[in-house]
């Protein structure tokens, strides 16, 4: 087995001995459920919370389609809570090895940074997107019941463009892991840079381009209206060039030892 | 095969750390880098290690930088930090794989390797129950594991209590008949046991490089010290005005005598003793000063 | 009048329906917590502030949980 398999073999048992296997899906599938029951129940709680105080119920609220839904989902819960608990997870990534002086030890070993890197990337990654997915599928299958069911190719096509903007949000991660030493400033800066992403989404189309962000909202046009929006392949390669930056960041900053002189 | 330091400085943030360090390593060699704290030894362990990148010149192993030859050197670190949640055998695996063994190969070698560092039985349990000593056992393990041309040891001993410290010593001694050993340490008792070679460093500079019989040669005096007992005082006398001895110097019940040569005159002094009926409690070469002495005097002294 | 009668009425009968669909959920909410009350039992030898960390699992939704499995399982270390 060459180091790479090695190193992800070794991520995949420590993700199991952290029970990140089970509750990072679990998260997800929570706040995947949590959209679609909420905007169902909405007004029944509104009503029996306020009584008869005068509350007067939008009836559209009901009567979202599935996709509008859906692209809540990732709007309101994904991306908020769902983006804070990915950062959560993964800030430990490469800190710990820094802290625990493993990377050092690790990279005594004939084995090259970048399959260190490969290893907690890929596979991380993989389980990320596993979770996303996993929610994903739970708030398609609450949305299936209480609402109208969501076109396949429209479904497939959101997530993809979802998952290329959680490709962002862990390399991003992954770079602040290695560059900073503290697991409290990796989470905030992390949660802030990419909340703030997030929220610039919609304010111009040229800066929407290069906001990886723009992936998300892609992703939620394309579950409303049906229709692919027009600066997509522009903003997709803007994001992998994005996560290519982040990854040659890391592998630079690990390559020249930097992490030894703070 | 051999290991060139070649003119090596390293700063950090304008102190220098290690300057203008050079010395070569012959294979079958066992190497003890000694200073007091913060001379350098971590920085330079680390360097060749190839775990710090050096300012200034090169560490070549066979011609080779150290950066292509990883495959020849077992490291240990001096907090070997595995992961805590893996047992001595994954550990093992894990590590043997990065070094690019094959995991057929590991599982035959692991067993082996574990009974060698005295870590049988211990294979499944976690790393997390071990004691500092049986950590630092399975650094050794893992650090001989891909059968390294060199073992570079970063203060082995030094945070072990004095059990450990035993049982890491003693393994290092078994160990040194087939490998070349580089260790730091600041205990000079141990280096003292283990090494043929010291190299003393301070302030990042070398400023001795000297092996134990050179030591004992270079700094031999042609002194014995005889212990007897309060009766056979009346025998300094007697030695005082031998031929062969210069002078005699009486502390408490020892004598303390200065020969021509010692090797020609210190039997003969035993058999004049015996003559006279002299009864020796302890009779012992007083030529050699201890590493410590020597040490000692190039540290503070210099 | 007539709207508040509905919500009682609407109350009365949707309980019923509303189970099956918010029992699995609030059910992951659930096992999230079990697991790392649990995990924190098991490990109460080794772990600090065991009373903080309960209250945080089970009075924060999600978040407490993840928390607790993210930094609160470090054994405290000797040395």
């Amino acid at each position: 087995m060459n180091s790479l398999g090695v190193l992800m073999k070794k991520e995949y048992s420590q993700v199991l001995r952290d029970f990140k296997v089970i509750w990072l899906p679990l998260v997800f599938v929570f706040l995947g459920a949590t959209q679609p029951i909420m905007t169902y129940y909405l007004p029944v709680i509104l009503e029996v919370l306020g009584g008869t105080q005068g509350i007067s119920i939008d009836p559209t609220m009901i009567e979202q389609t599935g996709g509008q839904v859906l692209a809540a989902t990732l709007g309101s819960q994904f991306d908020q809570l769902g983006i804070m608990i990915i950062v959560i997870a993964m800030m430990g990534l490469i800190q710990s090895d820094k802290s625990s002086g493993m990377l050092a030890f690790i990279l005594t070993r004939p084995v090259t940074v970048s399959s260190y890197i490969g290893g907690k990337l890929v596979f991380n990654y993989l389980l990320v997107s596993v979770s996303v997915g996993i929610g994903y599928f739970i708030s398609l299958l609450y949305i299936h019941f209480l609402f109208t069911s969501v076109e396949l190719s429209q479904l497939i096509g959101a997530l993809l463009c979802y998952l290329v903007w959680v490709l962002f949000s862990v390399s991003f991660i992954t770079m602040l892991s290695a560059v900073l030493n503290s697991q409290a400033l990796i989470a905030i800066v992390g949660i802030i840079t990419l909340l703030i992403c997030r929220m610039l989404v919609g304010l111009h189309p040229m800066l929407d381009a290069v906001n990886p962000a723009g992936m998300s909202q892609h992703a939620m046009n394309l579950l409303i209206s049906g229709s692919i929006g027009a600066n997509l392949s522009i903003n997709l390669l803007v994001t992998i060039i994005w996560v290519l930056l982040t990854v040659i960041i890391t592998h630079y900053w690990i390559l020249q030892k930097k992490f030894h002189e703070s | 095969m051999k290991l060139e330091i070649k003119n090596v400085t390293k700063k950090f943030k304008e102190k220098k750390a290690v300057s203008q360090f050079s010395m070569v390593l012959e294979i079958g060699q066992c190497v003890g880098l000694i200073g007091p704290n913060g001379a350098g030894k971590s920085t330079l362990i680390k360097i060749i290690a190839d775990i710090l990148h050096t300012d200034e010149g090169e560490v070549l192993l066979e011609g080779k930088n150290i950066s292509k030859m990883k495959r020849e050197i077992g490291y240990l670190p001096q907090y070997p930090n595995f992961y805590e949640w893996m047992t001595a055998k994954e550990t093992l695996l894990f590590m043997g794989q990065l070094s690019g063994i094959s995991k057929k190969e590991l599982i035959k070698e692991i067993p082996i390797m574990l009974a060698k560092v005295g870590l049988s039985g211990e294979e499944n349990e976690k790393v997390r129950t071990f004691s500092g000593g049986m950590k630092q056992r399975l650094g050794i393990a893992q650090a001989l594991l891909h059968k390294p041309a060199f073992i570079v040891m970063d203060e082995p001993v030094s945070a072990l209590d004095p059990i450990g410290r035993r049982e890491v010593l003693n393994l290092i001694q078994e160990i040194k008949k087939e490998t070349t050993i580089l260790l730091s340490t600041h205990i000079l008792s141990d280096a003292e046991e283990i090494c043929e070679r010291f190299v003393i460093i301070k302030n990042g500079l070398k400023i001795e490089d000297t092996t134990m019989i050179d030591l004992i040669s270079r700094n031999s005096k042609p002194v014995v010290c005889v212990e007897i007992t309060p009766n056979d005082k009346f025998w300094i006398d007697i030695v005082k005005v031998l031929p062969y001895v210069k002078s005699a110097e009486t502390i408490g019940n020892k004598v303390k005598i200065t020969l021509d040569d010692i090797a020609e005159h210190k039997n003969k002094l035993i058999q004049n003793a015996l003559e006279n009926n002299v009864d020796i409690i302890r009779f012992e070469m007083d030529n050699n000063e201890t590493l410590e002495e020597i040490f000692l005097k190039l540290v503070v002294g210099a | 009048m007539q709207l508040h009668y509905g919500v009682d009425e609407l109350k009365a009968i949707d309980w019923m329906a509303i189970l099956p669909i918010i029992l699995p959920f609030m059910a992951v909410g659930f096992i999230l917590i079990l697991i790392a009350l649990i995990d924190l039992y098991r490990n109460r030898k080794t772990r600090k502030n065991i009373f903080i960390w309960t209250l945080l699992i089970l009075l924060c939704n999600i978040i407490g949980p993840v928390l607790y499995f993210v930094i609160g399982r470090k054994d405290g270390r000797t040395y």
